[in-house]
């Protein structure tokens, strides 16, 4: 607003502040401050002062989903992985018996087959026990481990060393047969193996367990000798087990139980995802005969540790991913929904088919394939039910994200130029976009073209604009919608180039209706004389392209092509090149609104907006003053559009009409029903024009663009004037348009001064507003 | 009404359909022009670089200044086609090579022609165009040098008719 006018105004609307239904004034500064009440029953988008179309209102909840990336994962579960020995339990209190006898910590024997004990062991535990004959005369010795697990038997001075599973009693014994031999008792060592145990051992198939290895000689194809963890692996949980295997000198161990089959017969480390069908003990067993390798390590871990997810038959979760051997027709579940509530759903199918079937959704119905999906579902259950059947073949599946969508009405839009400057209150009517899945084109029939879903930055500053590519057949390669809407539609959407510079829009009720838009340089080139058009440029090369139709009968289709030339229907695609899509918007309008997302299958409105009831009768002078304006129409669309200052009816009033008639504005003046009635055509009234209303007993004047285009010398003014509101004054004929200043006086400015309120400091700032190009 | 109308005096602005004057008494008002060309049309922009402007949207050239000025010319029709595409067959060359994409042009963009003499009789023709004779013709092309300093254009493959161009010293 001019210099020196700000303190003159009683009420002043700038696009400064607002909340859930309410538009702020910056005048009056005081209580009360009189502002207005604004509904629209629906959310709506705006371009943000970043220049990037955002919805107003609309939020997303946080990630429903637990472990959507398949991540978690539970401690290991190996209680003794690395094969650690336990500490020494030789305590050197030895007891002997028979021909044995212990003096300064030697126990000799004079070969009458009897024993040496020491109770230091536990039935059940795994034990390596090293022992060596100190002086060895004659005959042959064994150790026990326990009553019940003999050793082979072993003579002359060589180390010996035993493993076994301690049976039958605590008790550790060396034995002789009828030997004479001694033992230096501080040189037997007997160390517990924790948490393995080795069974159906013989001197030929056994296990040794040394510094941190376990050493598996299954020489024999028999017996079936084991080594078992003491880990039970649970009956269809999901576990990564990873075996570091040490050395490979021949043959091959295995995991064979419980529909696991595992091999190993390669040094390194290697990682296996387990799903055992039943209980069963981690258990390596010989898979081929004459069998030496060396394990250094085994760890076991549970996958999705806290159960989030439920798996049907065949699926199984590992590697960072759920897979579905597509055994079965089964789901893939988590309980996150609330039925009937919009959601946004994230996935990632690395492998095979996802469908998410009608018995479950409302909406997102389909089959996905490879690729990363966005799909706003409304779920009919609470589960996820990603569903697999036995035809899609192996299918995996992870970085699943769910949202739930939340919506807030009655939030006034303060828009923006796709540059980000120029912010002004939108107010439009309510409209619906008839086409669904306006951004998920692999919805839509195509022909001739590959639809890629979320490959590039929309105008919304996402990664979910989509590209659509010819392929090679000389034909036309477009999108079509099916619809049978009838009277004036507005088709649009935003493009940019990929490699093609071209797309034409088609409206065809029987006849072509078509435009082509220059991608390049921004132009709509050839148009058929049925439809009107217009491209708007949004930023980053992205257009919106926009045709218009009155259509004859009823509209067949709405199509999407791409071209590789101005007024070029069919061509052959070099299978690379094309364009980027997103947003696609069907209404029954003449003109383009914002644009309104149909995230699901249905059609989406954007409600009425209506904005009233600020000012008083304190603030609105009902015997002088002066209604201004700096406003643009969204179109010159035949309809009345009011901004009236009134006492709540048409019949006292002074109201700003943007008229039925292009370009032609009006002014009322209303006394009792009668009224003084100023107009003026204007060069455009879609561009912002400053406009001023003087009303004072016999002294009315409309002002536009610092001049006085009309006036009228005889009349009364209104009475009892309390309201300013966008529409006429009774509620109806809403204003709808742009609008980046409102204001009130409360006398009858000068000419001087309504000069200076209705123009501009600067050539630029006044070629701006008026959508001219600087050069 | 204001008193005065002004336009341009490096206060330009074009749209589709107008240009805008104005009145800058007390503050700036707008006086639109209507402005109408079913064609498009270049310029020289503020970068001294050659621009195509779209239907209907007033030039404002930059020809050897940077104040501007609205250019309005008649309607004029280039005889020749493929004007920026010599390897094209309807361009006959003798004794002569071409070369596309070799340097940057008038317009900023990588898309001059480099043509080579490749014996004693070179030219660049054009076998496809007929002349009226008694009408007038104007030939033009933009031309740099590459490492010949003289260019000549002429209506014939004639040494009497045509002029010749020092490209060293313009």
């Amino acid at each position: 607003m001019a210099e020196g006018l700000l303190d003159k105004a009683n009420i002043i609307l700038t696009p400064t502040g607002y909340k859930a239904g309410t538009m702020y004034n910056v005048a009056p500064i005081e209580q009360p401050y009189e502002d207005f009440v604004f509904s629209r029953a629906s959310v709506a988008s705006r371009v943000n002062s970043s220049g990037l179309v955002e919805m107003v209102g609309r939020t997303l909840g946080s990630n429903l989903v637990q472990n959507g990336d398949f991540s978690e994962i539970g401690p290991d579960l190996v209680q003794n992985g690395t094969f650690d020995l336990g500490s020494e339990l030789n305590d050197l209190t030895w007891s002997a018996f028979g021909g044995w006898s212990i003096v300064d910590g030697v126990a000799s024997n004079d070969g009458s087959g009897s024993t040496i004990v020491n109770e230091i062991l536990e039935i059940g535990k795994t034990y390596k026990i090293t022992i060596q004959l100190s002086t060895y005369t004659s005959g042959n010795f064994s150790v026990f481990l326990g009553s019940g697990t003999e050793s082979s038997q072993f003579n002359g001075t060589d180390e010996f060393t035993f493993y076994g599973v301690c049976s039958g009693d605590a008790y550790a014994r060396v034995k002789s047969y009828s030997g004479i031999g001694s033992i230096n008792i501080q040189n037997v060592s007997v160390k517990e193996v924790p948490d393995w145990t080795v069974t159906d051992s013989d001197a030929n198939n056994y296990v040794e367990f040394t510094d941190g290895f376990a050493r598996l000689k299954f020489l024999n194809t028999s017996p079936i000798t084991m080594l078992n963890s003491s880990l039970t692996l649970q009956a269809n949980k999901n576990y990564k087990l990873i075996v570091d295997v040490h050395d490979v000198t021949s043959g091959a161990i295995k995991i064979d139980s419980a529909g696991m089959s595992e091999l190993f017969n390669t040094e390194g480390v290697t990682t296996r995802y387990l799903n055992p069908t039943g209980n069963t003990s981690l258990t390596f067993y010989r898979a081929t005969a004459d069998v030496d390798i060396t394990l250094a390590s085994v760890s076991v871990q549970e996958l999705d540790p806290n159960d989030y997810w439920i798996l049907g038959t065949g699926w199984s979760i590992g590697d960072g991913k759920a897979t579905s051997n597509a055994s079965a027709n089964s789901y893939l579940n988590q309980s996150v929904y609330t039925i009937g509530n919009t959601y946004k759903l994230t996935f990632e199918v690395l492998e095979g088919t996802i469908e998410l079937r009608s018995a479950h959704y409302s909406s997102g119905v389909g089959y996905y394939a490879t690729g990363t999906h966005t799909v706003y579902v409304i779920p009919t259950t609470a589960d996820t039910n990603f569903y697999v059947y036995t035809g899609f073949g192996q299918t995996s599946i992870t970085n699943i994200v769910v949202q739930e969508v939340i919506d807030t009405n009655n939030i006034p839009r303060i828009n923006y130029d796709s540059n980000g400057e120029n912010g002004h209150w939108l107010l439009e009517p309510t409209s619906t976009n008839i086409l669904p899945y306006s951004e998920d084109f692999s919805n839509v029939t195509e022909n001739a073209l590959t639809v890629t879903d979320n490959v590039t930055t929309s105008p919304q500053g996402l990664s979910n604009a989509a590209s659509i590519i010819p392929n090679n057949t000389n034909t036309v390669h477009y999108l079509s919608y099916p619809n049978n809407t009838t009277g004036t539609v507005t088709f649009s959407i935003y493009a940019k180039s990929n490699g093609y510079n071209f797309i034409f829009l088609h409206l065809y009720d029987g006849s072509n209706g078509r435009a082509w838009f220059n991608l390049e340089n921004g132009q709509v080139e050839t148009t058929d004389a049925s439809i009107t058009s217009k491209i708007e440029s949004v930023g980053s090369g992205w257009y919106r392209c926009i045709i218009t139709r009155v259509l004859t009968g009823s509209l067949i289709q709405a199509d999407i092509a791409v071209s590789n030339a101005d007024n070029t229907v069919v061509f052959p695609g070099d299978g690379t090149s094309g364009v980027y899509i997103w947003g696609a918007q069907l209404e029954a309008l003449p003109y383009a609104t914002s644009y309104i997302p149909t995230l699901t299958g249905s059609t989406e409105t954007r409600a009425t907006e209506t904005a009233a009831g600020a000012g008083s009768a304190d603030l609105i002078n009902s015997t002088e003053g002066v209604l201004y304006a700096e406003i643009a129409a969204l179109s010159n669309d035949g309809t009345t559009r009011r901004i009236s200052l009134s006492d709540g009816s048409i019949s006292n009033r002074v109201s700003l009409e943007l008229d039925e008639t292009s370009n032609k504005i009006k002014a009322f003046i209303s006394n009792g029903g009668v009224s003084q009635i100023l107009e003026y055509t204007a060069s455009d009234l879609t561009q912002y024009n400053k406009i001023a209303i003087k009303y004072k007993a016999n002294d009315f004047a409309l002002w536009l663009g610092g001049v006085e285009r009309d006036t009228d010398t005889l009349g009364s003014v209104p009475i009892g004037l309390n309201t300013l509101e966008f529409a006429q004054g009774s509620g109806v004929q809403n204003f709808y348009g742009k609008c980046k200043e409102l204001a009130v006086f409360g006398e009858a400015l000068s000419d001087d001064e309504l000069e200076k309120l209705t123009s501009w400091s600067s050539f630029n700032a006044m070629a701006t507003d008026l959508g001219y190009t600087i050069e | 009404m204001a008193a005065t109308i002004k336009y341009g005096d490096t206060k330009w602005a074009v749209k589709d359909g107008n240009t805008l004057g104005y009145n800058d008494e007390n503050s700036f008002k707008p006086v639109p022009f209507d402005f109408t060309r079913n064609s498009i049309g270049t310029r020289v922009d503020r970068n001294g670089l050659i621009e195509t402007i779209g239907n209907n949207i007033p030039r404002i050239d930059f020809t050897d200044n940077t104040d501007g000025h609205l250019l309005l010319e008649p309607q004029s029709t280039n005889s020749l086609t493929y004007s920026e595409d010599f390897s094209n067959t309807y361009w006959n060359p003798n004794d002569i090579s071409v070369e596309s994409n070799a340097a940057t042009s008038p317009n900023g963009a990588t898309n001059a022609f480099k043509i080579t003499i490749t014996d004693v009789t070179p030219y660049l023709g054009n076998l496809n165009i007929s002349l009226i004779v008694g009408n007038t013709y104007t030939l033009s092309c933009f031309v740099k040098k590459g490492t010949n300093r003289w260019v000549r254009l002429a209506s014939v493959s004639s040494a009497s008719t045509g002029a010749w161009f020092d490209l060293d010293n313009g």
